[in-house]
């Protein structure tokens, strides 16, 4: 397999899931329905108690999950991304030091209570409170591993020999250092994503937004209430979550290893 | 002695040092942050009104300091309802300590089995994969979870429930997240220690697998110890949810509670009471077990 076809056939592998969510929620009719009608050809999932399709609501809600999760991810990674550039350009060990007092402060109470909180005492603020607790809260996650990840290229021999022929610091960092240690990026940004789809659903569960909301946390919201004369939208509520997590594992272990085709072939 | 006793005061130091700033944040989000745009109204009016006027929107009577004092006292005032928030939280540890005892108990057992049951052969990279991300799993799936599966086995919880079946529902969906931290971690540790040159000197020298395995399981602890309050938080945030979803009292319900009524001071305690847990056994591994350095 040469390089071009590894990496078409891995953004392909990534893209088609959410492309035919994308057409589930093109083809999503919301007009004509009856209430709760059982699943049929035209509703395959039926509908529910707003006469809304439910695989449409479905995919929507996974889509739109999947949006604000990658933009309360993108978010929170500034952060520990900019520390990340301060210590590689100074390296001074009080940034390390600092960064660990503030993991340790923030690790002290659990993600999900830091962001329970911050949703319950400023209602009024929407998801923006929300977004900057989450960043607070997964700061130590990501920013330990990226330090972690740039000491530990500190001293690898191609940095050591850099240095030993008069290299800059900042052409190590640019040219050493951040390539490499890019690659660590992809499974922090993923552990994060599965913590923001999990964020979703809580606030959901604990009824934070609106019934009529198209988001995976509305949808486990309602169906929580629902459980007892609808259970199936229960099921269907958590296979969307597992399907989510699948989806994570499968672009977190096999993508890369598809995209790296070429690095195999350049060893052989 | 000395030196014991130098790093022991610094342990506690750091430890007072850290409980103070996460008040200093919780008291910040809980009790500063509502008043923000009260706050902003009263720069927006201060040079037109009198500021007198403006002092009590701002909730003076909430001072950081007394609040400080309460933290150190352990007295948070009263809930909503009027009942002490000492006595609440009281009740609610009194209701959740045996299921975190269980889920304690039974994360340790599994640690001793997989010290003893971890194949010394490369693994397929997708079972660590799905370890990781199963360490990520949304808290309220395993609950859910739980209930479908009783539901399918016949346990009809919603219609004729009894406490036992309830119970054995919320220690099972309690123990799934953290379960699967500890047997992830011990996993990783000990697939690394097997391949240690000094196992494998062992090994050649005709020591028995038990042995060798009892030998590994020290350092599969103290390899393992920091990862300790990682799981205590996975267990009380699994609580948080199990409970809610059972409808059992406990910790997790009250914190809910709090969270859905908005409750100041029922909150702040619960965030508090839940840093204080976590710090107490930071500093424990760090000052017991480790005897290592502050980081």
């Amino acid at each position: 397999m040469n390089s071009g076809r590894g990496r078409f056939i891995a953004i392909g592998l990534a893209l088609i899931p959410l492309a035919l969510l994308w057409c589930l929620a093109y083809l999503y009719d919301s007009t004509g329905h009856q209430v709760w009608m059982p699943s049929s050809a035209t509703n395959p999932l039926g509908t529910d108690e707003f006469g809304r399709d439910t695989l449409g609501v479905l995919a929507i809600s996974i889509l739109n999950s999947i949006s604000i999760s990658v933009v309360y991810v993108s978010g929170a990674l500034v952060l520990p991304v900019s520390v990340a550039i301060l210590h590689g350009l100074v390296n001074s060990r009080w940034v390390n030091e600092c960064v660990v007092v503030v993991a340790q402060v923030i690790d002290s109470v659990p993600i999900f209570f830091w962001v329970l909180a911050a949703a319950a005492s400023v209602p009024w603020s929407g998801g923006s409170i929300v977004a900057v607790f989450f960043a607070i809260a997964v700061f130590p996650i990501a920013c330990l591993a990226l330090l972690g990840e740039i000491d530990r290229l500190e001293v690898k021999q191609f940095v050591l020999a850099s240095r030993a022929l008069g290299c800059t610091r900042l052409h190590i960092f640019v040219r050493h250092i951040v390539p490499n240690s890019l690659d660590v990026l992809y499974p922090i940004g993923l552990q994060l994503f599965g913590i923001a789809i999990a964020m979703e659903g809580i606030l959901g569960v604990v009824g934070f937004g609106s019934r009529a909301d198209l988001d995976l946390g509305s949808f486990l919201f309602r169906s929580k209430e629902l459980i007892a004369t609808h259970p199936n939208l229960m099921i269907f509520s958590l296979g969307s979550f597992f399907l989510c997590y699948v989806y994570i594992i499968i672009i977190k272990v096999a993508l890369p290893k598809i995209w790296s085709q070429e690095f195999e072939k350049l060893n052989n | 002695m000395w030196p014991i006793l130098a790093s022991l005061a610094r342990y506690v130091f750091f430890a007072l040092l850290t409980l103070w700033a996460v008040h200093a944040v919780a008291f910040t989000l809980i009790t500063l942050l509502p008043e923000a745009f009260v706050v902003a109204q009263g720069f927006f009016t201060l040079f037109r009104v009198d500021p007198l006027l403006v002092t009590p929107m701002l909730g003076a009577d909430r001072a950081y300091t007394s609040s400080l004092q309460g933290m150190m006292t352990f007295e948070f005032g009263s809930t909503l309802d009027g009942v002490p928030v000492v006595t609440e939280i009281e009740r609610a540890i009194y209701q959740s300590a045996p299921r975190v005892f269980a889920v304690v108990l039974i994360c340790t057992f599994l640690v001793i089995a997989t010290a003893f049951f971890t194949p010394a052969v490369t693994g397929h990279p997708m079972i660590g994969g799905t370890f990781e991300i199963l360490v990520t799993f949304p808290p309220f799936f395993w609950p859910i979870a739980a209930t479908a599966i009783a539901n399918v086995a016949g346990i009809s919880i919603f219609l004729s429930r009894s406490a036992w079946q309830v119970e054995f529902l919320i220690l099972i969906s309690t123990l799934i997240a953290p379960a699967i931290l500890t047997c992830f971690q011990s996993w990783r540790i000990m697939r690394r220690l097997l391949g240690e040159p000094f196992v494998v000197t062992i090994r050649a020298k005709g020591v028995s697998e038990f042995r060798l395995r009892t030998a590994l399981l020290h350092h599969l602890v103290l390899e393992l110890s920091p990862a300790a309050e990682r799981v205590l938080a996975s267990v009380i945030t699994s609580l948080m949810f199990t409970e809610v979803f059972f409808g059992a009292p406990g910790f997790g319900s009250l914190f809910m509670r709090s969270v859905e009524r908005n409750d100041e001071n029922l909150l702040m305690c619960a965030v508090l009471l839940i840093a204080k847990m976590i710090i107490c056994i930071r500093f424990f591994i760090k000052a017991v077990l480790r005897g290592g350095s502050w980081r």
